[in-house]
């Protein structure tokens, strides 16, 4: 690989860096761990620059980075709390129905309760602009199944949700 | 007998009812949604201002400062790579 290469590569990832620090804080949760997650993925891509083709989609091919880090990274963490089922991480959540009678939680509270698989769709679709079918791609699901779960994530935060605060403020 | 003996063939029969039933709901949790029906489509100005609420939350983070750990790494990056001759 070039060196013009490498400086044009560092500018994209610099220019990309917020994107990539807020949807791993989408998936992460707390800020000090997404940004490891996004060290992590510019470690990654670094190695890997060389299979990255010159005029794709520089940002999805970092968010699938991100995301399959991430996974990796949570599949360890469940085994090394002897969790192979899920059964303990399934006990830290919060039931949904506990959700849906919650009486006024704000948006980003409601967001973080949502599924991770919800979180990331409504982010790829609704927040960086992705098509279903690139979130699709990145997410390693059908089209139909993103679209569910754009609209299952919705459904879920309206729920969640006070009627105020999502009807819009000139109608109030 | 005869009696009891059919009184007890329908109360199984029935249970064996109930149970063909209840496995056509998964409990899988990698299945579950799938099977279940799509929630009713919300208002679009619902959907618009769940949407606008998403992009405001989003770019709150987007627009937060970069921590110099970034920066530094890339630039350590370029310097390996210039190093070990890969980015000539």
């Amino acid at each position: 690989m070039s060196a013009d290469r490498d400086h044009q590569l560092q500018a994209d990832l610099t220019r990309l860096l917020p994107n990539l620090r807020a949807f791993a804080r989408s998936l992460a949760g707390s800020a000090d761990r997404a940004d490891d997650l996004v060290q992590e993925t510019l470690v990654k891509a670094w190695q890997h620059r060389d299979s990255f083709a010159v005029g794709s989609n520089l940002k999805a091919w970092l968010f699938t980075i991100l995301r399959n880090t991430f996974l990796s990274l949570e599949r360890k963490k469940r085994f090394e709390v002897h969790d192979p089922d899920g059964v303990h991480a399934s006990r830290i959540s919060v039931p949904a129905s506990q959700v849906a009678h919650m009486d006024a939680i704000d948006f980003s509270e409601a967001f973080a309760r949502l599924a991770p698989d919800h979180r990331e769709a409504l982010i790829l679709i609704g927040a960086e602009g992705f098509s279903y079918e690139e979130a699709a791609l990145m997410c390693g699901c059908a089209v139909g199944t993103m679209k569910s779960r754009v609209n299952r994530a919705r459904a879920k935060l309206a729920c969640s949700l006070e009627p105020e605060a999502i009807i819009s403020d000139d109608a109030a | 007998m005869l009696s009891c003996r059919l009184f007890f063939y329908v109360v199984w029969s029935q249970a064996n009812d109930v149970g063909r039933g209840m496995k056509k709901v998964s409990d899988n949790q990698k299945d579950w949604g799938d099977g279940m029906p799509e929630p009713v489509e919300l208002p679009v100005e619902v959907q618009e201002r769940l949407g606008a609420q998403l992009k405001e939350t989003y770019a709150n983070v987007v627009s937060e400062p970069l921590p110099e750990r970034f920066t530094l790494l890339l630039d350590e990056l370029i310097r390996k790579s210039a190093k070990l001759g890969d980015g000539q």
